[in-house]
């Protein structure tokens, strides 16, 4: 998923929101894979609500997500 | 009609989800009506078919279409978004439009309502299922306007109601019910109560202020637009109605499904934090001198007189229940006369403010939903004392559940009001007691009440333990020009009735504990004191002149005709301040052109053509809004749209005032001042208005000049003073901008001291940029008033000193007694002082 949305370099925050969604901001939009993205199990759809704002609408709870992510973005 | 079909197109483009995965009771279990729910990946909802908008919910994320067909289609944006009060959503169209087919309905942010709210699952239900015999979903990702969500067929409704035709019409009504949901009744609450209702086969109606609502159906009720702490009642007619009527009420009272105790619990058990004693608090060496805020100055030796808040105790049960109705019925119309009474006393007193304190009384006894509570305990047997309490403790904690501060002072209020009938219910005569001479009240604090029944002609002092130097009773004593102290310590209550002591409201302290010899010499100082005051009223008329030949120009702060009149008698060589806002407060419209032009030429001619006439311009702010100037609720109100800003914000305001002053320009030298300027680009955006205004009218010479009460400004002095004619130092506002401390905050404003070093150095910093290009520095601020500052500030360079109006022939006698050189010396002393307690020390040695 990191890499789909252009590289940990790429992710600014990443939060759990309105239960199901990650929200991620981002540097820039231009590597973002929105077909591979939606390819992937646990993502129902895609949004791109704002200029550097991506939403996954997950088929689940996003907060373990964002925990997970931002572990991993940490390290 | 079963041959029909409705297609709803997705309203949104997204992730379709069926109902009952939707993660909340009232849709997932159809409550609200079948339907089916789609999570957003875009803005805009979309009409799902040609209709009619037949509501729209006030908080905007919701809205009801209803199609050709008679189909009502529900569009709920997000979970709990009520709570979004609107914010984040844009509707498109308004109640009873007609819309087509994919025309946007509203807009909404959706990354914002992300961020706020539980959910973004938009639900599309239908809320007349009755009108549907068959519902057919889509499933997977659906694109807005595009692929179909749901096609329903349309069956004859089955046939209902004909309860009437069996003549089974037993109607029956609830008391009434104050609603407890935070939020009102919204779709939540509003399916639950309508589901409730569906149990029973009687017509049931939900009433509100004579307003009914089909109680099965949500959209009625949601269109009731029912909300926090108002009262509803059910009524029902049918087999059943009254197994309806308790059900619903319980149901309601239970708050319909939401937690309704979070709301008001944390009101009704306040965590008890026990008062601390602050570091900064100053502590008496002696321990017969009791240190106090000075609230309201003047020196005072008279009586202890404590006013006691007597317990009032009375039984919870009484026997008759129509005795205790008469008997607080009763009261309360005695309680009303009583009020009335007292409003149009203080009213021919002139004290217009505490008369409209009584006028708000009088409605809050006519509040029928405290009196409909009353009257349903006492029908309990409780008695009318216990009823009355309870009913409006209640609703004390209804209010308190509400954060605002408007609705704190009714709290206040209200309390008054219950002391009140409960005083008459229990038979206790406040006007019993009679106070002896020379009397100082001494009260934890005054209720409006309390004062209004005082003897004033017997008072000389008040002493409050809380408050501060904004609260009730320390704007009574300076309005009746007596000396006061509030936030004493609490000792000060078990001090001995009558007891002799000695209040000093300047140095904030009580004396408990005078020899005749200090009281004596107090006396000769009043009489002193006295003479000097009369004295200083037979010369108000002569100039202000110090020894050493330096005239200062004492003018008036005012705030209309009859002050200007007043300042006048008292010596005023002009008005240094005219305070516009009087023109526009309480007024339904904004007072136009004409209007204006017209009072400010009353203004002028009261004071002659040779006299100085400073008008400021509107000085409001979202503190105090103006009627007819709605604006929004600010954060923080001291730092938002105030002053100028208000009046660059929208010109044509300004601009009408200015013509206005403008116009009046030769009865008196009319000059104008902008309130609240923080930066050079707002002086010079409103300079130049007066400018363009000034060529159209053909008129010349008026100055322009600011207010200093923004630090910014003073410390760029220099480059206003290149723009503006004058300066005008307001220190009440500097002095709080400065400090960062609220002049009206109970436990701050005792600190916020226009005779800070950190204040005068900011007037010194204005003098010295003004000088640089020849202009005048003024103060309009309470300073100018104070005897103990106008040295200071003739030593800092001020030239014009704008008082209150009684203050003027002192600060003209004191000008007369002061030498220039002897202030400077002064000055350049205080500025290097560290705070304002030491500068009040040196000023006082003196």
């Amino acid at each position: 998923m990191i890499s789909q949305l252009g590289g940990r370099d790429n992710i600014v925050t990443v939060m759990a929101c309105a239960t199901n969604r990650l929200r991620f901001t981002l540097q820039q939009k231009e590597q973002l894979a929105i077909q591979q993205l939606t390819e992937l199990a646990c993502v129902n759809a895609v949004m791109e609500p704002q200029s550097k704002v991506v939403h996954l609408l997950l088929n689940e709870d996003a907060s373990p997500w964002a925990s997970e992510l931002n572990q991993q973005l940490s390290n | 009609m079963s041959e029909q079909r409705l297609e709803l197109k997705a309203p949104v483009s997204g992730v379709v989800i069926p109902l009952d995965q939707v993660p909340d009771p009232v849709f997932a279990q159809k409550m609200v009506g079948e339907g089916i729910s789609i999570d957003p990946t875009s803005e805009h909802l979309l009409a799902p078919c040609k209709g009619k908008i037949i509501q729209m919910h006030p908080s905007q994320h919701a809205i009801t279409l209803e199609s050709e067909q008679g189909i009502e289609v529900l569009m709920h944006i997000g979970l709990d978004t009520v709570m979004l009060k609107g914010d984040g959503f844009t509707p498109l169209v308004a109640e009873g439009d007609l819309v087509e087919q994919g025309q946007p309905l509203i807009d909404f942010d959706a990354d914002k309502i992300a961020l706020a709210a539980r959910s973004l699952m938009t639900e599309i239900i239908i809320t007349n299922g009755d009108q549907v015999s068959r519902y057919q979903f889509t499933s997977g990702n659906v694109v807005a306007n595009r692929d179909t969500l749901m096609t329903l067929e349309l069956g004859t409704p089955a046939n209902t109601d004909d309860i009437e035709q069996q003549g089974l019409t037993k109607e029956c009504s609830s008391e009434w019910i104050s609603i407890p949901n935070p939020t009102g009744i919204h779709a939540r609450p509003a399916a639950a109560l309508a589901a409730e209702a569906k149990m029973f086969q009687s017509r049931i109606k939900l009433e509100r202020d004579g307003q009914f609502a089909d109680a099965k159906s949500v959209v009625a009720l949601m269109g009731l637009n029912v909300k926090l702490a108002e009262q509803v009642r059910i009524v029902a007619k049918g087999r059943d109605a009254d197994e309806a009527v308790d059900a619903l009420t319980v149901a309601i009272c239970d708050g319909l499904g939401e937690d309704v105790s979070t709301a008001v619990e944390p009101a009704t058990q306040p965590i008890e934090i026990e008062e601390e004693v602050s570091l900064l608090a100053k502590v008496s060496s002696d321990p017969n001198i009791l240190l106090g805020i000075a609230a309201s100055p003047g020196i005072a030796i008279g009586n202890v007189h404590q006013l006691e808040h007597q317990q009032l105790s009375y039984e919870e049960l009484a026997s008759d229940a129509n005795a205790e109705r008469n008997a607080l019925t009763d009261a309360i119309e005695r309680a009303k006369a009583d009020l009335k009474t007292l409003q149009a006393k203080l009213q021919a007193d002139g004290n217009v403010s505490n008369a409209e304190i009584f006028a708000a009384h009088q409605e809050l006894l006519e509040d029928p939903a405290i009196f409909q509570q009353a009257k349903k305990l006492i029908k309990e047997g409780k008695s009318a004392p216990y009823s009355w309490n309870q009913a409006v403790q209640e609703q004390i904690k209804v209010l308190r559940a509400v954060d605002s501060d408007v609705i704190a002072g009714r709290v206040a209020d209200l309390e008054d009001v219950c002391t009140r009938i409960l005083k008459l219910l229990l038979g206790i005569d406040d006007e019993a007691t009679t106070l002896a001479e020379q009397t100082i009240i001494v009260a934890e604090d005054l209720t409006p009440s309390d004062t209004a029944n005082l003897d004033r002609s017997k008072v000389i002092g008040f002493v409050t333990t809380l408050g501060g130097a904004t609260s009730h009773a320390a704007i009574l004593a300076r309005s009746m020009n007596l000396p006061a102290l509030a936030g004493v310590d609490p000792q000060v209550l078990a001090l001995q009735q009558g007891l002799q002591v000695v209040l000093d409201g300047d140095a904030g302290t009580l004396n408990i504990a005078a020899t005749d010899e200090q009281i004596e010499q107090l006396r000769q100082k009043q009489q002193q004191q006295r003479e000097l005051a009369e004295q200083a009223q037979q010369k108000a008329h002569q100039p202000a002149v110090t020894s050493d030949g330096v005239a200062i120009e004492v003018v008036a702060n005012i705030g209309n005709v009859k002050d200007a009149i007043e300042a006048c008698k008292h010596g005023a060589e002009g008005v240094g301040l005219l305070r516009s806002e009087f023109l526009y407060l309480d007024q339904a419209t904004e007072p136009n052109e004409d209007q204006q032009a017209q009072v400010y030429t009353e203004i002028a001619d009261a004071l002659g053509s040779d006299k100085p006439l400073i008008v400021r311009t509107l000085d409001v702010g979202g503190d105090k809004p103006l009627p007819y100037l709605p604006m929004p609720s600010e954060e923080n109100p001291f730092l938002g749209e105030r002053g100028i800003r208000i009046g660059l914000n929208r010109p044509s305001i300004l601009k009408r005032q200015v013509r206005a002053i403008l116009r009046a320009h030769g009865h008196a030298k009319l000059k104008i001042m902008f309130p609240m300027i923080a930066t050079l680009p707002e002086l010079k955006a409103a300079k130049q208005l007066v400018q363009q205004e000034a060529a159209d009218l053909g008129v010349s010479g008026v100055e322009v000049g600011i207010m200093v009460e923004v630090p910014s400004t003073a410390v760029l002095s220099e480059h206003f003073a290149a723009e503006a004619d004058f300066f005008s130092v307001g220190t009440n506002d500097l002095t709080q901008y400065a400090l960062a401390m609220d002049r009206g905050h109970p436990k701050l404003g005792w600190q916020v001291d226009a005779l800070d070093p950190a204040v005068l150095r900011l007037i010194k910093m204005t003098v010295d940029g003004a000088n640089k290009h020849g202009k005048w520095v003024g103060v309009c601020g309470g300073a100018a008033s104070d005897l103990l500052a106008v040295p200071v500030l003739i030593g800092l360079g001020v030239t014009e000193l704008s008082c209150s109006v009684p203050a003027i022939p002192e600060v003209k006698e004191l000008v007369r007694n002061c030498s220039l050189a002897q202030c400077q010396a002064l000055a350049e002393q205080v500025l290097q002082q560290p705070d304002a307690e030491s500068v009040r020390a040196l000023l006082q040695k003196l």
